[in-house]
C-alpha cells in the first residue's frame, strides 16, 4: 500500500495538469511532463463554491474541487483565456499549494499580433518549466513532442471521419487522448476505429452537430444518443476543439528545425484551430458551423453552454440567429457541467429530434 | 405621485432614438445641469460634468468619429486621436441613476443574452438594440480586467458593422517585462485612431501632460483622505468613477481635482461625514439605483475612505514615452493581473488609509471581481484586515436584496465596534 502510494506520488510529480484546449501540451512533454487534462471532481463542489462562489464556471469550480482534495498533479499549467481560468489559477496556487503553477497568455483576435503574443507566452512558458525543471528544453524534445502530438491528432481525425455508434463513445475517444501520452493513444486507435460503424452502414438516425464547452460523459450526449440522434460533430473544447486537424507533421518538417521555428509552429497550430467562442473572430466560427451542418447532412445544431460561461453567454444569440438566417433549427442546452435534471433535458431533446 | 416624479417618469418613458439624437435635447440637458450645477470655474463636479455632458452631446449628435471605449481603454490616447471617446459601461451606469435601464434589461434578455451576464453589459447590448446609444465608427477593448468588454464588444461591433480594435493585456501584467508588449499594441491602435479623428503626436503628448497635471490633484485628493477626520465620503466618490475614466487628459479633469483640493482644503465643503466613527476601504463598485447603503453607512459613522476603483492608479506619465506610460497606466490598475497582486495592492491602501476594516462589494455578474473576493478576503486577513464580502448588483435593481444586504453590512460595521 506505501508502496503504491509512494508510485502514486512519483507518477503525479512526472504529470503536469492543464484544463483549456489552448494549452501547448507538446511543450510539457518536451519538459519531461505527462500532460493530463483535469475535468474536475464529480458531483458537489461545496469547497470550490466556498472559494470562488457559485456563479462561476462550473467546470472550473469542479477543477478547483479536484485540486482541493489533493488528487491532481503537483504541476499545473493555466491558460489565461476567461475570467474564470484566471481565477482558478489565482485560487489553485493560494488554496492548493502546487509545486509548480504558471499562467499563460491566449491572445483573443486570432491574427498576426495573436500569433507572436501567443508565441511569446509560450517562450514564456518553456523558461518557467525549464527552471522548475531545472534542465533545458531541447529543440529535439520539442521536435518530438510535436511529431507525438500530431500523430495522435492524426489518430482522432481518423477516428473523426468515421461513423461513430454513440456520441458518448466518440467523446470517450478525445477524453482518452488527452488523458493518456500521445504514444498510447496512438496505439489504441485502431481499436477505437474497430469499434465505428463499418462505412455506409451508420444507421438512419437523424445528424446533429453539438457545440458548447465541455461535456461530462453520462449528460447531454447520453440523452442525444437515447433519443435516437447521431452526432456527427462534436465541437466542444474537450473534443473536436482540442485537435490540430492540419495534415500530420512530417518528420523532416521539424528534424532539423531550430527551437525558435518549432516554437513558431506550436503557435500557428493553435492559432489556427477551430476557435472558441472567447475568440474574437466570430462569424468565422459561425461560418464554419453553419457549414459544417451542411456539408455532414446535419439537421440541425444542439448548443450547450456551460453556465456562467461569459465567452460563450455573449456569442449565443449571434450564433443562434446565423444559424437560424442559414435555416438551420438549433437547441440551446444550458449545462451545470455535473449532469443535473436530465430528465428536463430528455424532454426538449426528445422534441427537438422529432422536430427536425 | 408629485409633479416631479410625474414628469420624470414621462421624460423616462418617452426617451427615443429621436428623442437622444435631437439638439433640443442636449440644448435642455446641458442647461438643466449648469442651472443644477452651477458655474464650471467654482464647482468641481460641473467642471466634469459639463464636459462630459458636452462631449456625449457631441457623440449623438456626430460631431466626429465616435469610439467606443471600456473603462480601461486610456482615455489620453482618445484625446489625442482627436476622436470622440464613449464609455458604454458608464453609461450604463448614468442609465441607471437615470431610472431608464428596466427596459434595456428587458431588450437584452429578449435578444438571448442570459441575466447571468454583466448587468452593465446587458444595458449597453440593450440599448444598442433600441438605438438609444451613439452610433461608433470603431469599439475599442481591453481584455482585462474582464471578459465582458471584448466579448460584448465584439457583438456589437458586429451589430453596428464596425471594426473592433482589440487591446490584450499581458494576463500577469509584470511591468518590466510585459510594457513593451502592450506598448505596441496601442501604438498601432493610436495609428488607426488618429487616422480616423485627425490627432497627432503632439496632442496626445499635451493630454498626456494634462492627466499628469490631473494626477497631481487627485494625488493631492487622496492624501487629504488619508486624513483623520476624512474630508470626503468616498460613496459619492464612487461615483466619480466617469472622471477618472473618460476625463484624464482634458482641461476639465485638472479643473476637476484642483477645485476639489481648493474645496476640501478651504473646509467649506458638504462633503465632509459628520459622524467618523469607523474608516473604510471599498472595494470594487456599489450600486447605482437608489438603496439605504449610504444611509446606513452613514448612520454607524462608517466612512468610506479610499476606494480600489475611483482612485489616481497609475504613475507619473513619460511624454516622451507615450505607449510605454499608456501600457503602464492600463497594467497599474489593481483589477489587472493575478489576484494575489491585487490583495497586496489593497493591504498597501488600507495600510495607507489606516482603515478599520475594508468591503468587497461582489457584483453579481462579474467572474474577474466576485471570483477572488474570498481569496482577496483571506490575504487581507492574513495582514489583519477585517473583510467583509458583500454580494450585490450594481444595475439590476430586480436582483438586489436591501434586506439582505443591509443585514451583513450592519453585522460587520457592529463587529467593527469592537475593535
Amino acid at each position: 500500500m506505501e508502496n503504491e502510494g509512494a508510485r502514486q506520488a512519483v507518477r503525479e510529480r512526472e504529470q503536469a495538469a492543464w484544463f483549456c484546449a489552448y494549452t501547448p501540451v507538446e511543450v510539457l512533454s518536451a519538459a519531461g511532463l505527462e500532460p493530463v487534462r483535469l475535468f474536475g471532481s464529480q458531483g458537489n463542489t461545496d469547497s470550490a463554491d466556498s472559494i470562488l462562489g457559485t456563479n462561476i464556471c462550473p467546470y472550473v469550480r469542479a477543477c478547483l474541487e479536484q485540486g482541493l482534495g489533493g488528487s491532481a498533479p503537483r504541476a499545473v499549467v493555466f491558460a489565461g483565456c476567461c475570467d474564470s481560468m484566471r481565477r482558478l489559477s489565482d485560487a489553485w496556487s493560494y488554496y492548493c499549494g502546487p509545486e509548480f503553477a504558471h499562467i499563460m497568455d491566449v491572445p483573443r483576435s486570432g491574427n498576426g499580433v495573436s500569433l507572436e503574443l501567443y508565441r511569446a507566452a509560450i517562450e514564456d512558458l518553456i523558461r518557467a518549466l525549464e527552471e522548475y525543471r531545472g534542465r533545458a528544453i531541447t529543440s529535439q524534445a520539442l521536435a518530438s513532442a510535436i511529431l507525438k502530438r500530431s500523430r495522435a491528432d492524426a489518430g482522432l481525425a481518423r477516428i473523426s471521419a468515421e461513423p461513430h455508434r454513440s456520441a458518448e463513445e466518440y467523446l470517450d475517444a478525445f477524453t482518452e487522448a488527452q488523458s493518456i501520452t500521445p504514444e498510447k493513444f496512438v496505439q489504441k486507435v485502431g481499436e477505437r476505429l474497430r469499434s465505428c460503424y463499418p462505412a455506409g452502414q451508420s444507421g438512419t438516425r437523424k445528424a446533429v452537430i453539438v457545440t458548447g464547452n465541455l461535456i461530462r460523459p453520462g449528460t447531454v450526449l447520453e440523452v442525444i444518443d437515447d433519443c435516437g440522434a447521431a452526432v456527427v460533430s462534436l465541437d466542444l473544447c474537450s473534443a473536436e476543439r482540442y485537435v490540430t486537424w492540419d495534415a500530420e507533421v512530417p518528420l523532416e518538417a521539424v528534424q532539423n528545425a531550430t527551437r525558435d521555428e518549432l516554437v513558431e509552429e506550436v503557435a500557428r497550430r493553435y492559432m489556427s484551430r477551430t476557435p472558441c467562442p472567447r475568440m474574437l473572430n466570430k462569424a468565422d466560427r459561425h461560418e464554419r458551423i453553419a457549414a459544417d451542418a451542411v456539408r455532414l447532412g446535419a439537421s440541425g445544431v444542439v448548443i450547450v453552454p456551460l453556465m456562467f460561461c461569459d465567452p460563450f453567454l455573449y456569442d449565443l444569440p449571434s450564433l443562434e440567429k446565423h444559424l437560424y438566417d442559414a435555416g438551420i433549427p438549433s437547441l440551446v442546452l444550458q449545462s451545470d457541467y455535473q449532469g443535473a435534471s436530465v430528465g428536463q433535458l430528455t424532454t426538449r431533446v426528445e422534441a427537438f429530434v422529432e422536430m427536425i | 405621485m408629485g409633479m416631479v416624479e410625474f414628469l420624470a417618469d414621462r421624460f423616462r418613458s418617452s426617451i427615443s432614438p429621436e428623442m437622444v439624437r435631437s439638439r433640443a435635447f442636449w440644448a435642455t440637458v446641458s442647461a438643466v445641469a449648469r442651472m443644477h450645477l452651477g458655474r464650471p470655474g467654482r464647482n468641481p463636479d460641473a467642471a466634469a460634468m459639463l464636459k462630459a455632458i458636452d462631449s456625449t452631446r457631441d457623440a449623438y449628435l456626430g460631431r466626429g468619429p465616435v469610439v467606443w471605449a471600456n473603462l480601461l481603454v486610456p482615455s489620453e490616447m482618445l484625446y489625442g486621436a482627436g476622436v470622440i471617446g464613449f464609455y458604454p459601461e458608464v453609461a450604463a451606469a448614468v442609465l441607471t441613476i437615470g431610472g431608464v435601464s428596466e427596459r434595456f434589461f428587458h431588450r437584452a434578455s429578449a435578444d438571448g443574452f442570459s441575466a447571468d451576464l454583466c448587468s452593465f453589459h446587458r444595458v449597453v447590448l440593450g440599448a444598442a438594440a433600441e438605438e438609444i446609444l451613439p452610433r461608433p465608427d470603431v469599439v475599442v477593448s481591453t481584455s482585462s480586467p474582464c471578459d465582458s468588454a471584448p466579448m460584448s464588444f465584439a457583438h456589437l461591433a458586429g451589430f453596428y458593422g464596425v471594426e473592433h480594435l482589440a487591446l490584450e493585456v499581458p494576463i500577469n501584467a509584470r511591468l518590466e517585462k510585459d510594457t513593451g508588449i502592450l506598448a505596441a499594441q496601442i501604438a498601432d491602435v493610436f495609428e488607426r485612431l488618429m487616422m480616423l479623428g485627425g490627432g497627432n503626436d503632439s496632442a496626445l503628448r499635451s493630454a498626456i501632460e494634462r492627466s499628469n497635471e490631473a494626477g497631481k490633484y487627485a494625488r493631492e485628493v487622496e492624501e487629504l483622505c488619508r486624513q483623520d477626520p476624512c474630508p470626503m465620503d468616498g460613496w459619492a466618490g464612487l461615483g466619480q468613477l466617469a472622471v477618472i475614466a473618460t476625463l484624464p487628459g482634458t482641461r476639465e479633469c485638472v479643473d476637476f481635482y484642483q477645485l476639489l483640493v481648493d474645496e476640501l482644503k478651504g473646509g467649506h465643503t458638504d462633503r465632509t461625514p459628520a459622524k467618523q466613527d469607523h474608516r473604510l476601504l471599498w472595494m470594487h463598485l456599489k450600486p447605482y439605483f437608489p438603496t439605504q447603503i449610504s444611509q446606513l453607512l452613514e448612520d454607524k459613522g462608517a466612512v468610506i475612505v479610499c476606494e480600489e476603483y475611483n482612485r489616481w492608479f497609475w504613475p507619473d506619465m513619460d511624454t516622451d514615452r507615450p505607449f510605454d506610460a499608456l501600457a503602464v497606466k492600463i497594467m497599474s490598475h489593481p483589477s489587472v493581473g493575478p489576484a494575489t497582486r491585487r490583495a497586496e495592492a489593497m493591504i498597501r491602501l488600507a495600510r495607507e488609509y489606516q482603515v478599520d476594516g475594508a468591503v468587497h462589494f461582489s457584483h453579481r455578474g462579474c467572474r474577474q471581481s466576485g471570483g477572488c473576493a474570498r481569496q482577496v478576503r483571506d490575504e487581507l486577513a492574513a495582514a489583519g484586515i477585517r473583510t467583509l464580502v458583500l454580494e450585490g448588483e450594481c444595475l439590476d435593481e430586480r436582483e438586489h436584496n436591501e434586506g439582505q444586504v443591509r443585514t451583513r453590512l450592519e453585522a460587520f460595521l457592529e463587529s467593527l465596534d469592537g475593535l
